[in-house]
């Protein structure tokens, strides 16, 4: 078994299986045996751990993911779908999902980081920059003119390739 | 950037839309912010199609307001129709954009009409000195045209030609002296497109196709193409074929058409076969020497859907010198889902008599008719 003690103090204890899909933790616990002190986890609090490990849990027994060269866009990659569970369980707010994916990334469990950077891609369709700006908490750092010429040059862009 | 996500996240989030399928929305994502922008047009901007001349124009246009497009785009269609596609459109192609797309790698001709041969274009064509890969599908042109403007290509190593259609009279006539082409083949597509022999017949024995490792063609009884017709016209580099066999008549009375052993380096061959006699795939396989083949991938037709025999007609006639083929691949397609169990279950001996040795047999049954 594996403990952890998460930011707001909570302790968390996984099978081993479960815990090692998290690449941080199986790092920490050097690939031994049980852990007798709690690994900390100062990044991730207790809401967000246990999405964590609901997903874990979940894919407990999926085979090891084959290995696809970096910036290899989704859909495009051999890697595990995303199945119905999956679409279920990452349909949450989008404080918690960022949070998660932040997790994820922390806790080096790719897959899980695919899947929110996937949710969060669905979630930009059909919005407009200012839109997306706001999703994201941006200010526009374009000026007027730049941004008239992105305007002209994405609509040239746009004829092009229609 | 204040942002709730790091910028890296970002970049995996960006990098989930299609450029093709999720282009409206990579376009919003560029018009958010200078960070983005960055990120999101080497996405955006890979791929350009230039529809007839005036987008060409268009396309000029918005080079020299934002020139830094021009270096991230890798693929150019130029694709033709009934209005545009004539050899002015090319020669345009050929003569603008080489210099303002410098990092192109990729070109794809599509719908062109190019009815006589215009020594400007073959000039010009130098200047795409990084295109490694050409397609050309749906074009109209003479051959010898077709090929002296493929092999003015400098850097071209894949070529794939498919639908291709010629014209009835010759006038390939202003095509003068011998093309040299400087670039050396690796991978040759040739499919479902008029006078290939005539073609075959042009780069046989040329440097430019003797390091050709890949071919993809089709055979036919209708223009009395066959297979050794072929792979003559390659050189003995070439070690990955994939041949389309359309057979509707005997051919029991040429059997040395259909001989493979032309090539006797070739190592991974794929044969789809259409048919309607039996016999074709037995003749073919059995009279196979090929000492470097490590894998076979057969692919029959469902015109027998009834019976196996052309899965044991397979395993049968393999010579004793195949006994070392590590790896069988057999795919049968089928119109009737409901015999499938039957028939994976009746393969079943034959396939772990196959494997007993340490080989590899599979055999997948797809229902639905086989597409080249």
């Amino acid at each position: 078994m594996v403990t952890v003690v998460v930011s707001d103090g909570v302790t968390f204890t996984m099978e081993q299986d479960v815990a090692f899909q998290c690449g941080l933790i199986a790092d920490f616990a050097g690939g031994g045996g049980d852990q007798e002190e709690p690994i900390p986890i100062q990044a991730v609090n207790s809401t967000v751990m246990r999405k964590v490990i609901e997903y874990c849990e979940h894919h407990r027994n999926d085979p090891p993911q084959p290995e696809v060269p970096e910036g290899t866009p989704l859909e495009r990659k051999d890697r595990r779908g995303r199945d119905a569970w999956d679409k279920q369980f990452i349909q949450v707010e989008q404080e918690l999902l960022f949070e998660i994916i932040l997790a994820a990334n922390y806790l080096n469990i790719k897959p899980l980081l695919d899947l929110g950077c996937s949710q969060v891609a669905e979630m930009m369709k059909g919005k407009t920059p200012a839109e997306i700006q706001q999703m994201f908490n941006i200010v526009n750092g374009f000026t007027a003119d730049e941004e008239a010429q992105n305007g002209e040059g994405e609509e040239k862009a746009r004829n092009l390739n229609s | 950037m204040a942002s709730f996500l790091p910028q890296e996240i970002v970049d995996a989030v960006l990098i989930c839309l299609d450029p093709d399928k999720d282009r409206p929305a990579l376009q919003s994502c560029a018009m958010v912010c200078r960070e983005w922008n960055s990120v999101v047009r080497p996405h955006l901007f890979r791929e350009i199609t230039v529809n007839g001349e005036d987008d060409v124009y268009s396309l000029l246009d918005l080079l020299e307001d934002a020139p830094g497009i021009g270096l991230v785009v890798q693929d150019l269609i130029v694709k033709g129709g009934t209005v545009y596609g004539g050899p002015f459109f090319l020669e345009l192609v050929a003569e603008s954009l080489p210099s303002v797309l410098p990092n192109l790698t990729s070109l794809t001709w599509s719908w062109l009409t190019l009815t006589h041969y215009s020594p400007p274009i073959s000039t010009h064509l130098l200047n795409f000195n990084k295109v490694t890969h050409l397609r050309v599908r749906w074009c109209t042109c003479p051959v010898q045209t077709l090929w002296a403007y493929i092999s003015a290509l400098p850097s071209l190593q894949e070529l794939s030609i498919s639908d291709h259609q010629s014209f009835r009279k010759r006038s390939d006539d202003r095509v003068t002296g011998e093309i040299s082409p400087t670039s050396r083949l690796t991978a040759l597509v040739l499919i479902r497109s008029q006078r290939i022999r005539t073609f075959l017949e042009l780069v046989t024995g040329s440097p430019w196709v003797q390091s050709i490792q890949s071919l993809t063609t089709i055979a036919h009884d209708w223009t009395s193409l066959w297979v050794s017709d072929i792979l003559l016209a390659i050189g003995p580099s070439l070690i990955h074929l994939d041949l389309i066999l359309r057979v509707y008549y005997s051919i029991q009375a040429h059997p040395d058409r259909l001989d493979l052993n032309a090539n006797t380096n070739l190592r991974d061959l794929t044969l789809r076969v259409f048919a309607i006699d039996d016999n074709l795939i037995h003749t073919i396989i059995s009279r196979l020497t090929l000492e470097h083949l490590r894998s076979l991938h057969i692919h029959i037709d469902h015109f027998h859907e009834s019976h196996l025999d052309p899965f044991r007609g397979v395993l049968n006639s393999l010579p004793g010198r195949q006994a070392r083929l590590p790896s069988l691949r057999i795919v049968k397609f089928f119109a009737n889902p409901e015999c499938y169990d039957e028939m994976l279950l009746s393969l079943q001996q034959d396939m772990d008599e196959f494997n007993a040795g340490g080989r590899s047999l599979t055999v997948a049954l797809v229902p639905g008719l086989q597409t080249s």
